[in-house]
Parts: structure tokens; sequence; C-alpha cells
């Protein structure tokens, strides 16, 4: 497998769109754990709207990068790390970077470890070996499912110790984005997948949105 | 029930406790009311000074604890905070 992405023709405008939603509700979301870290100086809430916001960051750039694209790239719908020019790279280099970095910190906070080494380990370790493989998107992709595995496992345990349907909710979503990560592996090679993937996480997202929704509007 | 959601219940209730009093209370009454050791209960409400939700004010009459704005923010905003962790998983 290359390095590449295939986004069909028509779908470009929409994925540009869908990164700034998945980008304003992880950014909303940060931000809302941030507030409930002020009130209730909990750092586990700090720290996963830090992992939301690191998310957030992410899609933006992922969104900047694409509109650039769209407006440079008209006619090529086949994008290569190896095509891009300087500025390209970098950009799908700080998505990938920033990512990784909010589900690492994720992981970290569902793992209930209060221990940064733990943490820099993780950002080490998963850095690192996204930075010297050749196969960067793959493996970015692979290293996304493996993290969402382990937050998927943390939130089935959450569910199955308190069966309530937000909880519920907030395990689905994480689910739906597991599948979409694993659609975008097959979208190096077929744009159908690609679009699949888009699709599953704009579920994802919004069951998390729907779910902060039921939550702030309680008094 | 998870481990912080009873500290964070906790929390609550020491902070309840000291609202009853009309935002004002004595050590011994929190230790009273909050049915916490001696040892606990300086610890939260050591984190809670820290934390910015109670002020201890030294008088002639002896130490009391007042809450704040952020402590009564506390308070008003429990469920949303309870809801919201537990649904994330971070409780």
């Amino acid at each position: 497998m290359g390095n590449l992405y295939i986004i069909p023709d028509w779908f470009f405008g929409y994925t540009i769109i869908l990164g700034l939603i998945f980008g304003i509700i992880t950014l909303i979301v940060g931000v809302y754990a941030l507030k409930i870290y002020k009130l209730s100086a909990q750092k586990a809430s700090k720290n996963f709207g830090i992992g939301f916001i690191f998310i957030s960051i992410a899609y933006f750039i992922q969104t900047i990068l694409n509109l650039v694209l769209f407006s440079k790239l008209q006619i090529q719908k086949v994008i290569s790390l190896s095509t891009f020019n300087m500025w390209g790279n970098i950009g799908i280099y700080l998505y990938m970077l920033f990512f990784l970095a909010g589900l690492i910190t994720l992981v970290y906070v569902t793992l209930g470890v209060n221990n940064f080494r733990v943490y820099s380990l993780l950002f080490i370790l998963l850095m690192g070996s996204l930075i010297i493989t050749p196969f960067k998107l793959n493996i970015f992709h692979i290293f996304s499912s493996i993290l969402f595995v382990y937050i998927i496992i943390h939130y089935l345990i959450n569910y199955l110790r308190n069966k309530n349907y937000k909880n519920l909710i907030v395990f689905i979503a994480f689910i739906f984005l597991l599948l979409s990560n694993i659609q975008f592996i097959f979208s190096l090679k077929n744009g159908l997948y690609y679009v699949i993937g888009d699709i599953l996480s704009f579920v994802a997202y919004l069951l998390i949105l729907i779910n902060l929704i039921i939550v702030a509007r309680k008094k | 029930m998870s481990r912080k959601r009873d500290r964070l219940q906790v929390i609550y209730d020491i902070l309840s406790v000291i609202k009853e009093k009309n935002g004002k209370i004595k050590p011994t009454h929190i230790l009273y009311k909050s049915n916490l050791s001696h040892q606990m209960m300086e610890e939260y409400v050591g984190e809670l000074i820290g934390g910015g939700f109670v002020i201890e004010n030294n008088t002639a009459s002896g130490k009391t604890y007042q809450l704040t704005e952020k402590g009564f923010d506390y308070l008003n905003k429990y469920k949303t905070i309870t809801d919201f962790l537990d649904s994330f998983g971070l409780s």
C-alpha cells in the first residue's frame, strides 16, 4: 500500500464541509470538558478536553489543507504525499500529529493512570514510529485504530458498569469512529471507502454532540 | 458507584452543609454533618480551599469556612458535572 487517499470527485466539497463540522463538534466537546474541569477540578476532565481540542485542531488543519488542494488541484483527485509541496506535507503531518496526540491523550485518560511518563512513552513510541515509517498514512490509521480499540474497551466497561442510554451513545459513537478509521485504511485503494468513512465519522460525532446536549441541558 | 463519584459526592455533601448554614460554618459542624473522619475532613477541606471552592476565615470565635462563588457553582451544576463525567467515562 502506498501513501494515497482516493477521494471521489463529487465528494471533495462534502469532505471539506464534514471536516469543518467535525472540527467544530470536537472543539465544543473539548471546551465543555475544560468548563467542567473549571467547575469540578477533575483532572480527567481537563485531559479529556485537551484530547478533544487536539483532535479539533487536526480537523481544522485537514479542512484548510483540503481547501487549498481543492482550489489548487481541481482536476487531480488522487492526493499523494510525494506529490505534495512543502506546505502540503507540513499540513498532513500536522494533521496526523494532532489527531494521534488527541487519541493518545484520550487513551491516557481512559487508562486512569496519573503518570506523565506513561503519557510521554506512548507519545514518543507512536510519534517516533510514524516519523520513521515510509507508509505514514497506513501506520497512522493502524495506530489510530489500536487507540480507538482501547478507548472502546473503556466505554464498554463504563456502559456495563452503568447501563444507561448516555453511556451507550458514547460507546456506540466510538465504535463508529473505529469503523470509520478502518474505512480510511481501505480508502487508500478505493475512494468509496473514504465516503463511507466520512459518513461513519459524521454519525459518531453527531452522537457525541447529542450526548453533550442531553447532559448540558439538564439542570 | 465508582471511587471518584464518591469523591464528588463527598465534596457535594460538604459544600451543601456549608450552604445550609448560610454559606458559613465551623469545622466541627462539617465534621458532624458530613460523616467523615477528622483526617478525611481536613483533607477534603484543604482540597476545597486549594480549588477555590471554600475560603477559610480566622475570627476571634474560631475558624469558619465560607462558600465561594465557585463553591455555589459546583452545587448548582453538580448534576451536569456528574452526568458529563459519567457519560464520558471520566468518573
